[in-house]
């Protein structure tokens, strides 16, 4: 087992290039002591921007070409490079501006090996610094609502019995979605606060200025997410917090997109059924606030 | 090759009166019905391959026309890509010791002009004097939408400057008097057409668009158009200002003596990262400085970054002498020090990386920065990964002046400095100081008379502040005041520096005058408060409400409809 590459998958488009070369990619190394192979592809198929695959800081780089005719979204990718690349019993997803610490994979795997319960484990998420997550986990058990994508790793079995992730969001809540189908198919979902990864991405760097692509497809995705999992009952919870959120004129664009594009699409596999951790506690608010 | 829009023969005769030294280059422009249609046919059929294109009501200086020809050489040779300039604009960056995004290289009735000497990279420029590059625009093929009247075309036609992939400048050559019969009404009652908004939507992919005259946001009604493409206006007139102009090294120093190697690595990687981020406008690299002798470096931490030795003759602290040897031994415009428990954020990279490139000679370059308190989850203060940080103290950019105050206000970390003015610190003040040694550095730069401040309020520096392990939490201040009597003696004897420390101190307000303040607030509050809320008070309100009744500054019906309230 410890010679078998471990896949690290990662969706990348050509402004993080030199990112991947010169930072991510020689720090992978240092994240475990197992072999890895790198998945990458490139989210715009019409970029010249590409990875080249081969062997680079001691990581087996594999790039794969996206053949899609258009921008392919976060969920799509991977299950893409998933479906394509036997990936043994799990695998990891890092987010192309990330930097892993030492240590950090390991890290994730021996939670997922060594955790003790009743439930096999699907997801294990990585700790973000310097803005780490402010949502609850539960610091005996390290089981939290939900998992971010930016840096996890997901059991092979549980992501093949799900059908991989929900690739109707493009971007945005998949990571919610994927973490909430492993609660209610009896897996759990744990924070390991030992595999920490640099992940420069947060609030204060939002412009003012400028309308975010994740401003605009949270809100539009909350909607989606909270009719596949709560039905009508959470589709209309989820309208009437969008009317009351702070940019209404926002909100009421991804109100009429959802009703024109996606409303009659999401799935109905999940209505009825309930846990603990699947939660809608406000807008885009999946969880409680961390008590330190 | 100056041309003037004017209203009617009589005001162009005014003009011509008021501007005889330059007779000989005016053209007028008479009947025009449209700035927008007046601009597209000069930019077709002017022959001359630039335009200087004035309102009828502005003065031009004696030696206008020598200032232009000179302008136009100087834009030729140093900011090659330029099509339009302009004497007042707004800035994709904060200059000065205003820090101001809106400089004003004009005098007119709202005021005087608020900066000098610095051709500058601009968002849009006012339209009372305009220099068009008419070959460069014909080239490009700017054309501005068919639309009626006087206002707005100036915003219009600098973004379609940008849009076609030419420079917008503010330049103090064209300075005038203006005197501007326009305000605010008129230019609000003009950006409200719906018209402007659409064209605002076809071409910009900011919501909020940055104007002499203050923000205006663009009104989207179709969701297809909220993550639409075109110009990023903060980002894109920098770009295309800067295109093809030198490229300018910066120097990311790091100091270390390799005790917190896991640090020094988390630092290194994030340097990196940066690095990976500024793409190609300036040239950011690496630096590792020590005077430790037997420093081993971890495994793979040096790739892309160059390690220097120092060989100092006497033991000591050599944090201040460590910043001369970087100074004296590395070839770069810009020096950016950066401790070895700090980090960067790659995320703004770009944008610094173009503010340089536009940077005047000597510019002081202040960004934003933040405090994080740290704590290890696993008790080992020597692993990096296992800290978790909390967002502590935000140091805004344009808070430097502050800092003449007689306390610091910009960390280390938060400036960038020109070699020039590190080279320029006398050798004594290098051997004498050393835990001030960034105070005196940002003093120094401040004072000196060629220093030219630039803001770019974005979060870049992530400043670890720990248990222990900071200097600046050190109990013992025995070094910090031994440091600052030397600063001091620096200071105030060496008369190649600018008079600004006698700035009035009431000007430069400091956050503990501010908390006073609001301290004193607090208290009246808590005051009023409980007087409100005291038994005699209440009793007698019924009179007080009587007395209002009786002397009509309460209605019945007022009344009845508290009563019923309660």
């Amino acid at each position: 087992m410890g010679n078998t590459p471990l896949n690290v998958q990662c969706v990348y488009g050509s402004a993080h290039l030199h990112h991947l070369q010169n930072v991510l990619i020689p720090a992978l190394k240092s994240t475990t002591t197992r072999p890895v192979r790198l998945l990458t592809t490139n989210y715009d198929p019409h970029s010249q921007a590409t990875l080249e695959s081969g062997y680079v800081d001691g990581v087996e780089v594999l790039d794969v070409s996206n053949r899609s005719a258009k921008i392919s979204g976060f969920a799509e990718n991977h299950n893409r490079l998933f479906a394509g690349h036997p990936s043994g019993d799990f695998f990891i997803i890092v987010n192309p501006d990330c930097i892993p610490q030492t240590g950090s994979i390991d890290a994730l795997i021996s939670r997922k090996i060594t955790h003790k319960s009743t439930k096999s484990v699907a997801i294990v998420e990585g700790r973000q610094w310097p803005f780490e997550h402010p949502k609850e986990y539960d610091s005996l058990s390290l089981t939290t609502p939900w998992a971010s994508g930016a840096f996890s790793l997901i059991d092979s079995a549980f992501y093949k019995l799900v059908g991989g992730m929900e690739e109707m969001y493009f971007l945005y809540l998949e990571d919610v979605d994927l973490s909430w189908q492993a609660w209610l198919n009896r897996y759990s979902v744990l924070y390991e606060p030992a595999a920490s990864i640099c992940h420069f991405s947060a609030g204060p760097f939002l412009r003012k200025d400028l309308v975010s692509s994740e401003q605009y497809l949270s809100l539009r995705n909350f909607l989606i997410i909270s009719r596949k999992f709560f039905g009508e009952s959470g589709e209309k919870t989820a309208l009437s917090l969008l009317k009351q959120s702070s940019d209404r004129d926002l909100s009421e664009l991804a109100i009429a997109e959802y009703f024109k594009d996606y409303r009659e699409r999401v799935a109905t596999t999940y209505w009825g059924k309930r846990h603990r951790n699947v939660k809608i506690l406000g807008l885009n608010r999946f969880h409680e606030w961390r008590k330190e | 090759m100056i041309h003037v829009v004017a209203r009617s023969r009589s005001s162009a005769d005014l003009f011509l009166q008021n501007h005889l030294s330059l007779e000989a280059d005016i053209t007028f422009e008479l009947g025009t019905r449209s700035y927008f249609e007046l601009l597209n046919r000069l930019i077709k059929e002017t022959p001359e391959p630039w335009i200087c294109l004035v309102h009828d009501d502005v003065y031009l200086g004696r030696d206008f026309a020598h200032k232009l020809s000179d302008l136009v050489r100087t834009l030729e040779s140093r900011w090659s890509n330029w099509g339009l300039a302009g004497n007042a604009a707004v800035l994709p960056m904060q200059v000065g010791y205003a820090a101001t995004e809106v400089v004003r290289y004009l005098s007119d009735p709202h005021g005087g002009p608020n900066l000098a000497g610095q051709i500058l990279p601009a968002q849009s420029i006012d339209g009372n004097v305009m220099l068009l590059n008419l070959e460069a625009m014909r080239r490009k093929l700017v054309r501005l939408p068919p639309f009626e009247g006087f206002h707005l075309y100036d915003i219009v036609l600098s973004l379609e400057t940008v849009k076609a992939g030419l420079g917008v400048l503010a330049c103090p050559q064209l300075a005038c008097w203006h005197g501007s019969k326009g305000n605010q009404q008129d230019f609000n009652r003009a950006r409200s057409s719906h018209t402007f908004d659409e064209y605002l939507l076809s071409t910009v992919r900011n919501k909020i668009v940055q104007t002499i005259n203050g923000e205006h946001e663009v009104q989207v009604d179709d969701a297809g158009l909220i993550l639409r493409s075109g110009i990023d206006i903060q980002i894109d007139s920098l770009k295309t200002a800067t295109a093809g102009r030198e490229r300018k090294s910066i120097a990311i120093v790091t100091r270390t003596q390799f005790t917190r190697p896991s640090l020094l690595k988390r630092t290194l990687d994030t340097v990196k990262a940066f690095v990976s981020a500024a793409r190609d406008a300036a040239h950011f690299a690496s630096y590792l400085v020590t005077d430790a002798t037997a420093a081993v470096c971890p495994d793979g931490m040096m790739k892309n970054t160059t390690l220097l030795r120092a060989n100092f003759p006497h033991q000591g602290d050599s944090r201040y002498q460590l910043v001369k040897f970087a100074a004296e031994s590395i070839e770069a415009d810009y020096f950016w020090f950066i401790d070895d428990d700090d980090w960067l954020f790659p995320n703004e990279a770009e944008r610094l990386s173009l503010v340089i490139s536009s940077a005047p000679a000597d510019s002081i370059i202040f960004l934003g920065c933040q405090h994080f308190a740290e704590q290890s989850l696993s008790g080992d203060f020597e692993d990096a990964g296992s800290f978790r940080s909390t967002p502590g103290k935000y140091y805004p950019a344009a808070n430097f002046l502050a800092s003449l105050s007689g306390s610091n206000h910009t960390p280390f970390c938060g400036q960038l400095f020109p070699r020039r003015t590190l080279l320029s610190i006398p050798t004594k003040v290098y051997d004498s100081v050393t835990y001030y040694e960034d105070y005196m550095t940002t003093l120094f730069a401040l004072l000196s008379t060629n220093c030219f401040p630039i803001a770019v309020d974005k979060l870049y520096v992530g400043i670890s502040v720990r248990a222990s392990g900071n200097t600046i939490t050190e109990t013992d201040r025995t070094k910090w005041n031994s440091s600052m009597s030397e600063l001091v003696s620096h200071m105030v004897n060496l008369p190649e520096l600018s008079h600004m420390l006698s700035l009035p101190v009431h000007s430069l307000r400091s956050d503990s005058s501010v908390q006073s303040l609001r301290n004193q607030i607090a208290e009246r509050d808590h005051h009023i408060s409980s007087l409100l809320n005291s038994t005699s008070w209440k009793i007698t309100r019924p009179i007080r409400v009587l007395i209002e009744l009786m002397r009509g500054r309460l209605r019945l019906s007022e009344l009845v409809r508290r009563l019923r309230k309660l």
